[in-house]
This record gives C-alpha cells, structure tokens and sequence, in this order.
C-alpha cells in the first residue's frame, strides 16, 4: 500500500526525517514519529501476526489502541501494540505467532 | 410454589455444584439454592490449582491426592479438557533459614509419597529463567496441576442436569424450618418454598449465617483473596510459582520472619499460575475485613510491586482485570464435612479457604457417600463438624 502523498483536505505529505526499523529481519525505512502499523502498512506488510489457536493472520483493526490486534514482538516484548506505538532507529520488530515469545528465552 | 427433593444444597459454587453432581449420580434428586449468579463468588474469583506443595502431611495432602485422581476421571466423565494441566510447582527459597525448613517440610513431605525435591539455583534457572538473581534455591514438585474452574462448575452443572439435578440461581436462603413429617422447609428470597429430609450446607463464606438458621455453630471467617489478571503472554518458564514465606510463617509460628509492611498488613504471598486461557493470574493477598470482596488500589500495587521483586522481567507486561474472593477460612485450617449432632438431615460441606477448587471433587464424593450412609470412613472423622459444636 502505498502513502497518500497529497490529501484532500490535510495537503501535501510534509517532510520528515527517516529512520529505519528491522522487520523479520529486514530494514525498512519509516517516517520518524510515526506508529509502527503506519510503517508497516506503508511498507506493504500483509500482517503482523497470526492468532493462538487457528494461525489465522491479523493487522490493524480498531487503529486506537484498544482491540490488540495489531500485536507484535518488538525489542523483544511480546504483544506490543504497534498501532500506538512509535517507530524508533533500529528498532527490532517481529511477527507474533500465537502469544509469541520471550526471544528464543523462556 | 413448594418444590420437593431429595436433598437441598445451599450453595452453587464449585463445592455445593460437586455435591450436587455426586448425590444426583447416586440417584438423589438434589436441588442446589444459590444466591448469587454463575461462578459470581469465590470459585469465580480465585486461582486454579490443585496444589501438593502447599499441604502439610495429614488429611488435607491425603485428600488432594484423591481429588487429583477425580479430576482426572471427571475429563472422560463431562467430556471436557477442564482447561486441566500439569505443569508442576516450584516454591521459591530467598535466605538461608527458608532454606532450612522447607528442607525439612520438603522431606515430610516426600516421606508421606509426594513427589517434590529441593532444586538448587542452577536447576531452578533452567526451569524459570527470569527470575530474580535473589532467589537462591527453590523446591519442585511434578505433582501440583490446575483446572478451570469455570469449565469444571459448567461440567457438574451440564451432568448434573442429565442426572436429574437442578440450579435455582440468583435465589438466596432466607429461612430454615422443621416441619411435622421431619423435613426441612426452606424458604428462598423470591417466595419459593424448598422441602426435603435433608440439607447440604455448601454456602463456603457464608455457611456459617445457613447454620445460625437451624441453631448450629459454624466458625468459618471470610479472608478476602485479591488476584490480578495479566494479558495473554508467552510462557514465563516452565512452571507455577508461589513463595516459601507465607508456607514458612504457615508451618513454623516459632520462627520470626521478615516481612514488608504489605505482607505484614495484607498477608500477601507469592502465587502465579498460568491458566488456560495464557493469562497468568498472580496473587495473593489474605485479608481479614469481614464480607467486603472489592479489590483495592492498594492491594492490586503490593501484588504488582511483590511479583516485580521474584520476576522483574514482568515490567513488561500488562495486567488487565483484578479480582477478590472471600476464603472461607476455619480455625483449623480444615474444612467441615459431615453431619451435625443432634441437627439430623443437616450436613454441612464448606471451609476450604484456599483449597476449594483442589479438594472440590473429593468433597463432594465423599458428602454423598456420607449421606447414602456407606461404610463409615473414619478418616473423616477429623472433619466432623461437631468438633465446633457447643453445648
């Protein structure tokens, strides 16, 4: 998916400065402040975690930090919420499967 | 309207439900009163384990090992997982002198057939990676298990109902009386009117207010039970924890034991257990302040602040609900089972505090092998309601 660069009504995409965030193990570059799911979803990810019992994908749904849907592990913390959450230089992010885990520790 | 029974139990929480369940299975026809909702008292509002390690030798472990074993024929009997799982329990050993007595509590332990050794900090490490660098040793037992008990009310109150038993809820006990023929008439708050030669008390906290209605002494006091819920989480090692402190200020009333204003205060202790549902629940104050089940700030902090000290990794983790029970708490320590002297017809099932999930199944069996009168098991004897009886 991609950013709307001219919005009807808030105008031109402003400048910002980038940082750049590793997704699954891949950098991609995001708008510095941003959330997590507006990076992600800009970067075309299709989901950002699958559920406990049938596996089944999920992403962003309600957008304001209540239905943690959007969960992922980040710097290693499980369930985060990235759709409320700001991206940060360097910062590791990963698909949650299920309730995730501690980073290979447990 | 005048319903009549066979037996009428006081009580729909998870030890009345399991009475209700075996008398209705030994062809009783038993009605069970209850005065609040589903699982709206202690059973809905505690943890979920059948706990070995917590037990001193004596008729408390002896029971919870045949409770265990009831459990686990109730899987194939309600046809349900019962959210049961083993993953074990491990007590957590922080100075020298714990060491020593659970030590000497583990070999009681050990020398009357539960399965639990002292671990050292290595082990222990292995087993429960996060915790605090503090701990320096811990016990495991490979026994200690849990149930939902929320699947395990729905499973007595699901086969139970094929047996012919049937739940009044919402539906409290106002009065008790005799009548002419011998049976008990007993009166509900909506106006219904309840007959039957017999009476289970199964009302836990408030067994002792149904006992005051037909003239018999029961002293069971509430201890409030306050329990926070985290979100759903990996798992955080492989097993339940609880604190040697509070079982060390439990076993030895001779030793004088460093406590925190909070576990001074409160009687707060170590409990975490992972559910079913990937929740932990993490606990446990135990609060003397009468029948007041709202949890506190200041309760929901200590409990917070106590599980950052064994497991600081939990820093990163939410908690999302809180809840309290009221432990129906005995002098002794043990329940009452059994029928009252000179009260025929009346029994009373009830004072578990902390131990009402795990010993529920055993409960209930045993009430109504006592009331189809079967071979006296003297074992029981010990838990004689009459031991609080005055004359």
């Amino acid at each position: 998916m991609q950013r709307i660069l001219d919005h009807p009504i808030l105008g031109p995409l402003p400048e910002e400065e980038k940082v750049v965030i590793m997704v699954d193990g891949e950098p991609v570059e995001a708008r510095k402040g941003e959330m997590i799911a507006a990076a992600l979803i800009a970067a075309g990810k299709p989901y950002f975690r699958k559920t406990v019992k049938r596996h089944e994908p999920r992403s962003i749904f309600c957008g304001i930090g209540r239905c943690t849907d959007c969960v992922m592990t980040v710097n290693g913390i499980p369930n985060v919420r990235t759709c409320v959450t700001a991206v940060e230089d360097g910062m590791v992010i990963e698909t949650q499967l299920g309730s995730g885990d501690w980073g290979g520790k447990r | 309207m005048t319903n009549s029974a066979d037996v009428l139990v006081i009580g729909g929480g998870i030890i009345g439900l399991s009475c209700g369940y075996y008398l209705s299975k030994r062809g009783k026809r038993a009605f069970v009163l209850d005065k609040g909702g589903f699982a709206d008292g202690a059973s809905g509002a505690c943890d979920d384990m059948i706990l070995f390690q917590s037990k001193k030798p004596g008729i408390n472990l002896e029971l919870t090992f045949e409770s265990l074993e009831l459990y686990k024929s109730l899987l194939t009997e309600m046809e349900d997982d019962l959210g049961f799982a083993n993953l074990g329990g491990m007590v957590l050993i922080e100075n020298q002198q714990e060491l020593e007595i659970m030590e000497e509590f583990v070999a009681q332990q050990r020398s009357y057939g539960l399965d639990v050794e002292v671990i050292d900090k290595r082990e222990m490490l292995k087993k429960q990676p996060f915790l605090s660098d503090h701990i320096i040793a811990s016990t495991y037992s490979k026994m200690d298990s849990q149930v939902d008990p929320f699947s395990v009310m729905r499973g007595f109150e699901r086969k139970g109902a094929l047996y012919g038993m049937k739940v009044f809820r919402r539906n409290g006990v106002v009065g008790i009386e005799r009548l002419g023929t011998g049976d008990f008439q007993v009166a509900t708050e909506d106006g219904n009117l309840y007959q039957a030669p017999i009476i289970v008390n199964a009302g836990g906290t408030w067994a002792g207010q149904i006992g005051t209605m037909v003239g018999a002494n029961i002293p069971i006091t509430p201890k409030r039970g306050q329990i926070i819920v985290t979100e759903r989480v990996p798992p955080i090692g492989e097993t339940n924890l609880w604190s040697a402190k509070y079982l060390v200020t439990k076993l030895r009333s001779d030793v004088v034991v460093d406590l925190n204003e909070d576990e001074r205060t409160m009687g707060l202790s170590l409990a975490f257990s992972r559910s079913s549902g990937d929740t932990y629940l993490v606990g446990s104050t135990r609060e003397f302040v009468g029948f007041d089940k709202n949890t506190t700030i200041g309760g929901i902090r200590a409990i917070i602040n106590q599980t950052l000290k064994y497991l600081p990794k939990l820093r990163d983790i939410n908690f999302i609900r809180a809840m309290a029970g009221l432990r129906p708490s005995t002098p002794d320590g043990k329940m009452l089972l059994g029928e009252h002297a000179g009260i025929e017809g009346f029994y009373t099932a009830a004072g578990h505090e902390g131990d009402g999930i795990a010993l529920a199944p055993i409960t209930g069996k045993l009430l109504a092998s006592i009331v189809c009168q079967d071979q006296v098991d003297h074992r029981l004897d010990e838990l004689s309601p009459n031991r609080f009886a005055t004359d």
